[in-house]
């Protein structure tokens, strides 16, 4: 990608793609959106970014903590599936607190449920992207 | 105790998400694994022993019928007890570094393996019984195709395609059951399809060979089993005997669960699936006949066996409740024993791969004067399979006999004999070229850790046990249908 | 409408299926997924101006066939991935068809 057009646009767009993904992910439990689809979009815009930037480092930063970060967010969410248990309810129920947060209303355990998810898809997304396009054959994940 | 079943579904994933953070580290990993493992079947057998069965839990506080529901009935708890005994025994036989493919994502996906087969048993939702069915597909993909060598991609390319296009199968008749019915829990489901049957049977006959078609791919069933020869003897012993005792078995345990207990009993349906799983017993052990190759033999015999539990599935929608009650127990003795057996020939015939380097009967021979013990041990397994009586195989079959020969089906009693008497012969191809003979090259034998034993002692003492005391598992299974 | 458009996908996806090659199989697999996706879709009442839960606004169509086909998307959208990485590896090792 050398033309600066879209370079310059995909500047542009980068952080307001995430700006979007952000605002799908937080409405999610109300309206359309929520962490799948705020994931997807949170990595098109990392896509941008690795397309747009030759010098980012997102690229070797995916590459070496990808296994760990999905790791983590495994277990969060198994824990998070399992901490109403403490207080004496069923699995997954939703714990809501009167924490407010501008667009998902009240901070609740299914926000956080969501933020692993969230994670998930953008970050393995990314990485299957970089996977796909990387024809040196080096660094495979398979 | 018993409410906090679900915690079956949390070892495994726990164990999936450690395996992945520690990455690597075998020594770490293979602890995780095998405490995990070990900690399952503790907990599924205090489960059982103590009978703390019978539990709900509808997920997230919603009411029953909205939210996911997981139920732990007894026919899941038992199945799950023998699936932990499998996970422990593989995990085990895993441990040395020649048994398992050399890959750093393995145990990850064994365990998410587990993840998705626990799910599916314990779930009381149709849809969510897709959902974990594609976990644990997915987790085989991955395992399917691990390994640099051509033939085997090419093999699990075939697997994935097929698994993928039963899915949407199994999901087109998910969507048309609940066209027809707006419910996809199993209670309220049975209730509106008996409903729905009285009007119009031939309308629900039609879901249920839609449905049935899907089973049918996963369990590798008579027109559709060409993929299960193809893949299964390519992989590493460990995985193979692993994947080899499960796959098949969780499409037959969902025939079992959905056909028998949710769906009303249709003669139409019975009658085919009788006359499928029939020809699949007689040409799966077919080509079990003219195969070479010991893992390539095995594999054909799961297709046989996959047509004798189809009988005993079959006669579980048998119209007449008092057989399909017996029909159901039959069926899930069958599929215990099976599983047991099948994964034990499997890590067997892994040894002697490791051992000699070769598969091929024309390159073995005179193993019984090198290895005795192996040999022992593989007679439990092969004689079960076979049903030679006072294995575990002869009470499996002799309870199937009993059936069709109480609904004067004496044909299938026929088919039966056919097949068992060709299992035999293709086990004693094995024997007679394998371990029979003279020694013939007399290069050192590559030595195998010491825990592939323990994992097939463990399982042949499990056989043993079934064996001697069958009446235990035959009374417990016979609960089932009530 | 969404029923037969459904039903042709099937129908393009079955075609791809058969042609032997490995590209036409990730077409295939595309098109078998939208089209099962498409008549489930179908499956639950479809209606303008309707969303998939309860609110004071307008009406609500039912939400469980979206639910079905929003976790279907997921799972067919992974395999494909993963399929599309197995015949990237088989291509690096090299071969015909």
């Amino acid at each position: 990608m050398n033309e600066v057009l879209i370079k310059t646009s995909f500047k542009i767009l980068c952080p307001l793609l995430a700006l979007v993904s952000l605002i799908l992910f937080l409405r999610g439990h109300n309206l359309p959106g929520g962490g799948f689809i705020g994931g997807l979009t949170l990595s098109l815009s990392m896509i941008l970014l690795i397309l747009s930037n030759k010098e980012s480092k997102l690229e070797s930063i995916l590459r070496i903590y990808f296994v760990k970060v999905m790791a983590i967010c495994l277990m969060g969410l198994a824990l998070t599936a399992l901490f109403p248990l403490m207080l004496d309810k069923t699995l997954f129920t939703g714990i809501w607190t009167s924490i407010p947060l501008p667009i998902a209303g009240k901070f609740s355990s299914i926000l956080i449920f969501d933020l692993f998810i969230y994670l998930i898809v953008a970050i393995s997304t990314t990485r299957a992207y970089v996977e796909f396009t990387d024809f040196s054959g080096e660094g495979r994940f398979l | 105790m018993g409410e906090y079943f679900f915690l079956l579904i949390f070892i495994p994933l726990f164990a999936s998400a450690l395996s992945l953070y520690f990455r690597g580290n075998k020594a770490v990993e293979n602890g995780i694994t095998l405490i995990f493992s070990f900690s399952y079947i503790l907990f599924a057998g205090y489960l059982l022993l103590t009978s703390q069965y019978n539990h709900e839990l509808v997920a997230g506080d919603w009411p029953s019928g909205i939210g996911i529901k997981l139920k732990s009935d007894l026919m899941a708890l038992l199945m799950i007890t023998v699936v932990g005994f499998m996970y422990f025994a593989g995990a085990l036989y895993g441990l040395s570094k020649k048994t398992i493919e050399n890959h750093r994502n393995y145990l990850f996906l064994y365990h998410s393996l587990f993840l998705g087969l626990t799910g599916a048993f314990l779930t009381n939702d149709l849809f969510n019984l897709f959902v974990w069915f594609e976990i644990t597909l997915m987790s085989s993909y991955v395992l399917v195709v691990l390994g640099e060598e051509k033939e085997r991609l090419i093999g699990g390319l075939k697997y994935i395609i097929l698994n993928f296009c039963s899915g949407l199968i199994f999901l087109l008749s998910i969507g048309l059951i609940y066209q027809a019915t707006k419910t996809l829990d199993f209670s309220t489901l049975s209730e509106r399809l008996n409903y729905l049957y009285q009007e119009n049977p031939a309308y629900v006959r039609a879901l249920a060979f839609s449905l049935f078609s899907a089973f049918a791919i996963k369990s590798a069933f008579f027109p559709l089993f060409f993929w299960l020869p193809e893949s299964y003897p390519r992989l590493s012993p460990g995985l193979s005997g692993v994947l080899a005792g499960l796959l098949t078995k969780l499409g037959l345990y969902a025939m079992l669960r959905v056909f028998g207990q949710v769906f009303p009993h249709d003669m139409t349906f019975f009658t085919v699936v009788l006359i499928l799983s029939a020809l699949t017993l007689l040409i799966g052990v077919w080509g079990a006949v003219i195969q070479g190759h010991i893992r390539k033999i095995l594999s054909y015999h799961i297709i046989s066996q996959v047509g004798f539990i189809g009988v005993a599935v079959s006669f579980s929608f048998y119209p007449d409740k008092k057989i399909s009650m017996l029909a159901q127990g039959a069926a899930l003795f069958y599929i215990i024993h099976h599983i047991i057996v099948k994964t034990n020939l499997f890590f067997i015939s892994g040894l002697i791969q490791i051992k000699k380097g070769s598969e091929e009967l024309k390159d073995l021979s005179g193993l019984f004067r090198r290895y005795p013990f192996l040999a022992l041990l593989f007679l439990i397994p092969a004689g079960s399979l076979i049903g030679i009586p006072p294995l575990s195989g002869f009470w499996a079959k002799l309870s199937l006999f009993k059936i069709s020969i109480e609904t004067r089906y004496l044909w299938v009693c026929l088919f039966m004999i056919l097949g068992s008497f060709f299992t035999l012969f293709s086990m004693v191809k094995i024997w007679s070229n394998s371990f029979w003979g003279e020694v013939e090259d007399h290069s050192p034998l590559e030595s195998v850790h010491i825990s592939s034993y323990l994992a097939i002692i463990l399982l042949c003492l499990l056989t043993i046990c079934i064996s001697l005391n069958p009446n235990w598992l035959y009374i417990l299974s016979n609960k089932v249908g009530l | 409408m969404t029923y037969v458009l459904g039903c042709l996908f099937l129908i393009v996806g079955i075609y791809f299926l058969l042609r032997d090659t490995w590209p036409s199989y990730v077409y295939g697999m595309i098109a078998l997924g939208n089209g099962v996706n498409l008549i489930i879709f179908s499956i639950g009442v479809v209606k303008e101006d309707a969303f998939p839960f309860i609110n004071k606004f307008s009406e609500f169509v039912d939400p469980l066939t979206q639910a079905l086909v929003l976790t279907a998307i997921v799972i067919s959208f992974a395999t494909l991935c993963f399929v599309v990485a197995v015949i990237k590896k088989l291509n690096q090792l090299g071969g015909d068809t």
